[in-house]
Parts: C-alpha cells; sequence; structure tokens
C-alpha cells in the first residue's frame, strides 16, 4: 500500500512562486502601504487584465504569507467599509528577493528565446 | 452587511469564516459592493458579491489553514467518522457527476424546484390561515356563539345582549363571555375629518382574549353603561402614527362622531382584532334591562379551564330551552316555528370555515404538481440510472455492497432535491408574496401569512423526501441487476427489458392519470367562472363609480337629505357625468343593509305563521336610472318623496311574485309604525352574492324613519365609461362641506368582481397548476418515448431491414405512446370523478361529473400526447437500417 505523506506547514527554503503568487507579491510592493484584499484584487483586474474574484485573490495572499513572502496585519478602523478593519499585507525581505529572482530567471529566458527567434 | 446583499448571504459567511476574520472580509466584500453599484449597476454588484461570497466560503473550506486548524493528533478513524467519510465521498462524487452534466441537472433541479416551490407556497397559506392557532393566549379555548333562526329568513343572527346577559349568569363550562359589533366613525383630532373602522367591545371581551393595554386602563363595566362618559383603546400603530407614540395620548380627549372621548389606553404592538384595518377599540354601550331582541352582535366566549368545547357546546344546547323561562313574551311554540338553534364553535373553525375546502383542495392540487414533477424526474432518474450501469457493474465486481451502490444513487437524488429544494423554497417565497398582495380580500387571515418555522420544517421534509423517493427508486431496480451480466455486454442489449420499461410507463401513467384530475378540477372551474360571470346582476356596472359619503349621526333628517342633494348636484355638474343616484346599501358590497318583517293591508297574516320579511334600502332619484335597473311597473323616485317625505315604496319582482301574486301597485305595507304605499316595481338585482337569488326587496325614499341617514353611496354614470377621478368627487363633496369624509371609492365593476374574487382565485390557481402539470405530463411522456426509441434503434432497423414499412415503424412507436397516455386518461378520468365530489361546494351550477369538461380533459390529453410521440416516431421511422445495424456491430 501507500505511505502516508506529510505535508510541512511553514516557510520552506527556495520557495516557488506561482504566477498569480508572483502577479500578486509584485502588487503588494507596488501598493505600499495601501496593499489589502480589496486593493490587490482590483489591480489584478485592472492593470494585470486578471477577472479574478475575492476568494481566490484570499487564497493566493495567503499562500504567500505562509511561504513567508508576506505578512500581514489588521489596520486601524477607518469611517469608509462600516468601520471595518483592513488586514494590510507588505512583503518580507524574503518575498522581495523571491521577486527579485523571478525577474532574472525571466529576463534570462527573454533573452534566450529572442536568441532562438534570431537564428 | 447593512442593505450589501442578501442576508442568506451573511449567513453563508458566519458559518464558514470564523469570527477572528470575519471583519475584515465583510469590509473588503462591502466595499467591491458598493464600488460596483455605483460602477455596474446593482444587479451586477450583487452577481459577484454572490460570487465572491462562493469563492471565500470554498477558500475556507479547502484551503486555509488559518480558518481550519490541522488536527492536533491524528487517532485512527472511528466506525462513524469512516461512515460520514464514505457518504461525504458519495455525495462529493455525486456533485462532480451533477456539474458534469448541467442540463441534465438543472431540468431536473427545476422541475423539482416547481414541484416543491408550489407545494410549499401553499402549505405557507394554509399553515398561516387554517394551522396556526390566533394570535391570542390560549386561544383554542376561544368559541364563537352564534344564534341561527331560518324560519326569519335569518341564518345567522349572532346573539344579543339579553341572551348574553343570560348566558353569563347560567353557564358555568364558560370563564367570561364578551360581545363585538363592527362600525365605522368620524374621528376628529383637531384637522380634517377621518373615517375610522373599530369595534364596539363589551368590557369582557379584553378578558376573552386574554390581551391587556400596553398603556392604560382596561374598558370597566362602568363604560359600557348608556351616558357613559366615552372612552376609546387605540391600536399600537394608530397610537404610533396619530400621536407619534406618545405616552401622554393617554388622557386625551378626541372626537368621535362629533362627540368627545377620552383615551384611556394602548393596545400592545401586535394585537389586531377582527380586521387589521381597526385603529379604536370603544366601549360597546348596552341597556342593562335589555329584552330577547337587538341581534347582531358577536359573541365570544373563553371555554373554562376545567371544561372543554364540546362540553361548552353541550351546555349551551342546553339552555336554548330555557329561553322562554327568560323572556317570557317568547313561547316554545315561537322558537320552533323560526327554527331555533344554536351553535357553539371554536372562533378559528368560524373564520376559515369559507375557505378551508378551497385551500385544501388547492394544497391537494399542488401534492399532485409535486407526484408529477418527481414522475419526471424519477424518469429522468432512471434513464441515467440505466447509461450509468457499466460504473454501477464496476463498482459492483469491485465488492461494493447493495448498501454501498444504492447509496450512489442516494446521494445523487439527494444532492438534486437539495438543490431543487432551495430553488423551491426561493420560488415560494416569491410566489406567497405574490398570493398575499393578489389574494382576494375575502381570505381570512391572509395578512398572518409569513414564512415561519413550521414552513421551514415541511420545506425541509419535503426535500428530503423526494430525494430519498427519488434515490430508492433506481437504487431499488439497480440492486436486482445481475452485475456479472452487466459487465460482459456492457449492458448494450438489443431491446430494453420489459421490466424496465414497466417501471417507467407506470410512472407515466400517473402522470397522465394525475393531469387528467387537475385538468378536469380547473375545467370545472373554469366552467362555474365563466356561469357566475354570465350571471346578469340586474344592473349595468360599466362606467359606474360609488363613494361613500358619510355624514354621520344627524339628528335632523332634513337636513341631512339636503346635505346629500346638494352633493349629487355637484356632482352631477362634474365634466362627462351621464345621471347619479344615491343608496343606504350598494347591491352586492354588503354595507349596511337592513331587514325586518312587514305586514300587507289587503292580506293580513294569520296569528299562526310568521310575518312576510323582506330587506330595505333608502334611495334618491336617480339611483335606478343610474344603474339601469329597469322599473317595470308604476313610476320613479323623485326629489319630492325626499322633500315632502312622502310614504311611498318600490319593490323588486322577487317581492313582486312572492308576497303580492303579480300586482303590487297601490297595495300598503307595514314596516315598524308606518303604512308605505307600493307606488312601483322595479327589476331585481343582486342582493349580497353574485352567486345567490335576488331576496325580496323594498326601497324607500332616501330620510324614511326606516333607514338612518348617516351614510349614503352615491353612484355615479359617466359618459362612455370615461374615468371620473377621485380628486373631482372629492371636490363634489368639498363643495358642500370639507369636513365630510369620502369612503370606499370603487366602480361598481370592482365590487362585482370583489364578489368574484374568490372563485376566480381558486380557479386561477388551479388552471396554473393544471397547466403546469400537462406540460411536465407531455415532457415526460416525450421523455420516455424517445429514449425507448433510441434504445429500439437496433430492434427498428432490423424490423426495416426484414421489410417492415415505415407506416408499421410509425405505427409500432404510436401505439406504445398513446397505450400509455390512453390508460393514464382513463385512469384519470375516474380519478377524477370521484376528487371532484370534494370540490362540490366550490362549484357554481356546474355538475361535479359534467361530462363536457371531462370530455374535453380526455381530448386534451389525448391529442398533446399525439404529439408528444409523434415526434420520436418519425426520428423512428427514419432510421437507415444499415446505419443501425452498423452501430450494433
Amino acid at each position: 500500500m501507500f505511505s502516508k505523506r506529510e505535508y510541512a506547514v511553514g516557510p520552506m527554503k527556495h520557495e516557488h512562486l506561482g504566477e498569480l503568487e508572483e502577479l500578486a507579491l509584485l502588487i503588494v510592493v507596488g501598493l505600499g502601504a495601501e496593499a489589502y484584499g480589496v486593493a490587490v484584487q482590483k489591480r489584478l483586474e485592472r492593470d494585470a487584465h486578471r477577472p479574478i474574484a475575492l476568494g481566490a485573490t484570499y487564497a493566493a495572499l495567503e499562500r504567500l504569507e505562509r511561504k513567508g513572502f508576506l505578512r500581514s496585519a489588521l489596520g486601524e478602523a477607518t469611517p469608509q467599509r462600516g468601520g471595518r478593519r483592513k488586514r494590510m499585507f507588505a512583503a518580507t525581505a524574503e518575498g522581495r528577493r523571491a521577486l527579485r529572482h523571478a525577474r532574472r530567471t525571466r529576463d534570462h529566458l527573454w533573452r534566450l528565446a529572442e536568441a532562438g527567434e534570431r537564428d | 452587511m447593512a442593505g450589501a446583499s442578501s442576508r442568506l448571504a451573511d449567513a453563508v459567511l458566519r458559518l464558514l469564516v470564523p469570527a477572528s476574520r470575519r471583519e475584515e472580509v465583510e469590509g473588503d466584500l462591502l466595499e467591491l459592493f458598493e464600488e460596483r453599484v455605483r460602477t455596474r449597476g446593482a444587479w451586477h454588484a450583487r452577481v459577484r458579491y454572490w460570487h465572491d461570497v462562493g469563492t471565500i466560503a470554498w477558500q475556507a473550506r479547502t484551503v486555509s489553514p488559518r480558518i481550519r486548524p490541522a488536527p492536533a493528533r491524528r487517532r485512527p478513524p472511528s466506525e462513524v467518522s469512516m461512515m460520514l467519510s464514505s457518504v461525504l465521498n458519495e455525495v462529493k462524487h455525486a456533485s462532480r457527476m451533477l456539474a458534469r452534466r448541467p442540463g441534465y441537472t438543472s431540468v431536473a433541479a427545476l422541475t423539482l424546484a416547481l414541484g416543491i416551490g408550489a407545494t410549499v407556497a401553499i402549505f405557507t397559506v394554509v399553515n398561516a390561515v387554517l394551522l396556526r392557532p390566533l394570535p391570542y393566549p390560549d386561544s383554542d379555548r376561544i368559541v364563537v356563539i352564534s344564534q341561527h333562526a331560518p324560519g326569519l329568513n335569518m341564518a345567522d343572527l349572532a346573539n344579543s345582549p339579553g341572551l348574553l346577559r343570560e348566558y353569563r349568569a347560567q353557564a358555568r363550562s364558560l370563564s367570561v363571555i364578551g360581545g363585538y359589533r363592527q362600525r365605522s366613525v368620524n374621528f376628529a383630532d383637531g384637522g380634517s375629518a377621518d373615517r375610522l373602522r373599530v369595534v364596539a367591545i363589551t368590557p369582557d371581551l379584553l378578558a376573552v382574549l386574554a390581551v391587556a393595554p400596553a398603556i392604560g386602563r382596561p374598558f370597566q363595566a362602568a363604560d359600557s353603561q348608556k351616558n357613559a362618559p366615552r372612552v376609546a383603546l387605540l391600536t399600537d400603530a394608530f397610537w404610533r402614527a396619530r400621536f407619534g407614540g406618545d405616552a401622554a395620548a393617554v388622557g386625551r380627549t378626541i372626537k368621535l362622531d362629533g362627540e368627545p372621548a377620552e383615551i384611556v389606553g394602548v393596545m400592545p404592538p401586535g394585537f389586531q382584532f377582527v380586521d387589521p384595518a381597526v385603529r379604536l377599540l370603544v366601549p360597546l354601550q348596552l341597556d342593562a334591562a335589555s329584552q330577547f331582541g337587538d341581534f347582531g352582535m358577536t359573541a365570544l366566549a373563553r371555554v373554562a379551564p376545567s371544561s372543554s368545547v364540546p362540553a361548552a357546546r353541550r351546555e349551551i344546547e342546553q339552555l336554548q330551552s330555557r329561553i322562554p323561562e327568560w323572556f317570557p313574551d317568547l313561547t316554545p311554540d315561537t322558537l320552533a316555528k323560526f327554527g331555533w338553534s344554536v351553535t357553539v364553535e371554536r372562533w378559528r373553525d368560524r373564520m376559515v370555515a369559507a375557505v378551508a375546502r378551497a385551500l385544501w383542495v388547492l394544497f391537494a392540487t399542488v401534492g399532485f404538481v409535486l407526484l408529477i414533477a418527481g414522475t419526471n424526474v424519477a424518469n429522468l432518474f432512471l434513464v441515467r440510472a440505466e447509461a450509468r450501469q457499466r460504473e454501477i457493474a464496476v463498482r459492483a465486481a469491485l465488492g461494493a455492497g447493495r448498501a454501498r451502490l444504492a447509496g450512489v444513487f442516494l446521494a445523487e437524488s439527494l444532492v438534486l432535491a437539495l438543490l431543487g429544494g432551495a430553488a423551491g423554497v426561493t420560488l415560494a417565497l416569491w410566489a406567497t408574496r405574490l398570493l398575499v398582495s393578489y389574494g382576494p380580500a375575502q381570505l381570512p387571515r391572509l395578512h398572518e401569512v409569513r414564512f415561519d418555522g413550521r414552513v421551514a420544517l415541511f420545506a425541509a421534509a419535503l426535500t428530503l423526501l423526494s430525494g430519498l423517493v427519488l434515490g430508492l427508486l433506481p437504487a431499488v431496480h439497480a440492486g436486482r441487476r445481475n452485475a456479472a451480466a452487466l459487465v460482459r455486454d456492457g449492458g448494450r442489449g438489443t431491446t430494453a427489458g420489459r421490466a424496465r420499461h414497466r417501471v417507467r410507463r407506470l410512472l407515466i401513467m400517473t402522470q397522465m392519470a394525475t393531469a387528467v384530475v387537475l385538468l378536469v378540477a380547473s375545467g370545472l372551474m373554469v366552467r362555474s367562472a365563466a356561469r357566475l360571470a354570465a350571471l346578469d346582476p340586474g344592473f349595468e356596472a360599466g362606467g359606474v363609480v360609488t363613494a361613500g359619503v358619510t355624514l354621520g349621526r344627524h339628528s335632523d333628517a332634513d337636513r341631512a337629505s339636503a346635505f346629500y342633494h346638494a352633493v349629487l348636484a355637484e356632482m352631477a355638474r362634474l365634466p362627462g357625468v351621464e345621471s347619479v343616484g344615491a343608496t343606504s346599501a350598494l347591491p352586492i358590497a354588503l354595507n349596511s343593509l337592513s331587514g325586518g318583517s312587514f305586514a300587507i293591508k289587503s292580506r293580513p297574516t294569520p296569528d299562526s305563521a310568521l310575518p312576510p320579511f323582506a330587506m330595505y334600502t333608502a334611495v334618491t332619484a336617480g339611483y335606478f336610472e343610474t344603474l339601469h335597473i329597469p322599473i317595470l311597473g308604476g313610476r320613479a323616485p323623485t326629489r319630492a318623496d325626499v322633500e315632502q317625505h312622502h310614504l311611498v315604496a318600490w319593490v323588486n319582482r322577487t317581492m313582486l311574485t312572492k308576497f303580492f301574486a303579480g300586482a303590487a301597485i297601490g297595495e300598503s305595507i307595514k314596516f315598524g309604525e308606518q303604512w308605505l304605499d307600493v307606488v312601483g316595481v322595479v327589476g331585481d338585482v343582486k342582493t349580497f352574492d353574485v352567486r345567490e337569488p335576488s331576496r325580496a326587496m323594498v326601497y324607500v325614499p332616501m330620510g324614511n324613519a326606516l333607514v338612518p341617514t348617516d351614510v349614503m353611496y352615491a353612484v355615479v354614470r359617466t359618459r362612455d365609461g370615461a374615468a371620473l377621478p377621485v380628486a373631482a368627487l372629492r371636490s363634489a363633496v368639498d363643495a358642500v362641506d370639507r369636513s365630510v369624509p369620502l369612503t370606499a371609492i370603487r366602480t361598481m365593476q370592482e365590487i362585482v368582481d370583489a364578489s368574484l374574487a374568490p372563485t376566480s382565485f381558486t380557479m386561477t390557481l388551479l388552471t396554473i397548476a393544471a397547466v403546469t402539470a400537462l406540460a411536465l405530463g407531455v415532457v415526460g411522456l416525450y421523455g420516455v418515448i424517445s429514449y425507448v426509441v433510441s434504445q429500439r434503434t437496433a430492434e427498428i432497423g432490423i424490423r426495416l431491414a426484414l421489410g417492415a414499412r415505415r407506416t408499421d415503424v410509425y405505427g409500432l412507436v404510436l401505439g406504445q405512446g398513446l397505450t400509455v397516455a390512453l390508460a393514464g386518461v382513463a385512469v384519470g378520468l375516474l380519478a377524477a370523478s370521484a376528487a371532484a365530489r370534494l370540490m362540490r361546494s366550490l362549484l357554481f351550477e356546474v355538475s361535479a361529473h359534467d361530462p363536457v369538461t371531462y370530455a374535453a380533459a380526455a381530448a386534451i390529453l389525448t391529442l398533446v400526447s399525439l404529439g408528444a410521440t409523434y415526434l420520436p416516431a418519425r426520428r423512428a421511422a427514419s432510421i437507415d437500417p444499415s446505419a443501425a445495424l452498423r452501430m450494433q456491430g
């Protein structure tokens, strides 16, 4: 029979970044102090042209947090949205590193691709 | 989430998202919702809102560890949890299977929704009107005591203060007895006057209801003495609307019918009595020494805790024999002539007696619709089950037990039923709202209709039951089959087995039979309604507007008459008005029509016989002319009749033939103390209800002492039926006296329609049910015959290859469909003739066995079945034999 597989929970080294995660992380960095669920969702829809449900946005942000790329905390109450607080997100140093890594990988692959086309 | 979207969505969130995260999630949802309403509109926002709630719920259940912490330690799973997880697995599997076939799923779920929705909707009404207790403590102990005297032409006399006094003194089984009368008063509190519905009650009536005022004091015995200072109790709604909910209103003085009355209290919120439109309670002032007469007061009593309703009924019935003791001018002989009797019924039963039959018939009807819908889904389900034979066989071969295999179908049917139930309840909520706003006003307790716990329980039980029945059907079916054989040939026989088709045929036959029953029921109602609509009410309703002009109690009859004449003259001057008149009671409208016994000078009543009895009403010149009531002999009423107090009367045709043998003009009749000369005969008009034959009727000139002039109903006929704005009528009254209220502005047609409303309501609902049943039945028949044809493709191909003609194939398929349909029609006709007997009281001049209706129902069903079978037959006849055989290979 099969052996039981245990999944580790918590940050791992060299976590992989999914495409949606990469976009969400990049948006959090771009939003700075204004990064919370709705803001990320809106940017995903408007600027990344990704029609996405709020639940899926939460899922992505949560995965990023579990991987240690994001941290979050509840913000201050404001008169907007019926006085309900927002969960604010910020990229960790590891998150920024992962983004830079992803970008370098992409740039490298683009160069290879362009070289290939020229052949 | 105030106003953002539905409460249901919030409940979903509360259920699935832990409290620690709810705030941020709700905030995000609200923010997005508000922005989407601004940019894309409310509809888009709501759809996206639900979508988001769905994805969050899904994410909360499946992904998020923050939301669902992992169990601390793994224990070996218990038996129960194993079973539970296996059930969950089945449900998950079933959901996936259903999601993969959205067409099948939505058709099946919507069909179920239709049946469940209709049943739940009618149950909501049945529950509120027939099942729920009245809104008073221990209300099933409240009884209504009514006296009856058919010999006096008065089927229901209600009760009288004199009798009540004696019952109070004698009856041991009743702890408290009270009485009430409904009336209207002119209410003034400073500004303009309003006409208000009030109930005049004896002080102990509140004890019968077991309700006390929330503020102030209840009525006391002294309040009901003649000439006691006037007092009033306000309902909560009226108190809030007119006095802003100010506690200082208690103790204030208002004017009722021009006389001062002190507000002594306010009833608790939610208190309702007789009619939600009632605004005030006033004491019923009684003469302490009152005699036997003065009937018309409704008597309510609370049965003593030590007694019961039947015991109270026996006691009151026995007390009837002592009436001659209490009222010496009555002899047992007179009472016998009256046909004297008493009934003691639960108040609730009395209130709903008139509609109970119709509601139960409707409930049975929607039950039938549910049955038909369920049958359709069962058929779809059986077809699906057959398509899944392979899967089932494999599962069986891998060692799945019978129970496990049954579980496969049960899971799917339960998921389907839940989908159908949820959609059905939504449908029911919507339909109930529609029923309440368009239901006939005569339906008692309609304002109490709402969705409560019992309805929810009923809906849940219905859903579960549908799921179970549906799931067990193919499970029983599948359980019997030989798994090994199925794996071998893959379930691809050439002809379907007989047993398999027998179940399906039986289902279709049931459906057809049920559809026939409903078609007959609705057909009988349609014929009744047509008969009712064709009845001649005796007047021409088209183009006539009526309005109540309420002067109130007025001591001077001449000044009252002058006032009404002035108002009529103003109305006659309005543009487009052809003629005007007025009466103290409109036909059919059931407002303050009185009756009494009278004497005829030329033929005195022998002492041994009961005197003749007639209804009477006061009219002005122009009344008969305006309603187009023909004057059959003699002269029409004139203004001089009113102004010079002519002691004259008009009789209707019924009275002419009943009491005067065809010649009434010149006769004298005596009502009360005055002799009236009959100067004219007019045509019959329907008196209380269009269904009843007209009563004997006497018309006297307005102002005659017989009929008070508190309120007169103006009738106004316009040229070519032009509409007359309310403002115009109001201005006509204002021109004479601004303080006089104008009430009950209705067209004569509305009055006639209201009288027909219970019939048309039942008819409309039954017809909708029947059409739905027919449509579902036809779809079912079509589906099954198509399926049979597709299963028999190979066989038909072989037949064609062997030389069968296309017409033979037509005959084969049509014959198969029609046999089932005709068997259904036959069974249905028999069932309908049994069921229609229950409807007899709802029908009007149509026999419960009306052959036309039965024939029409049978014909419609046969024709429609022919259509439903023809399409598959044509497909069968066009089968290409070589292709069919190749397909087999």
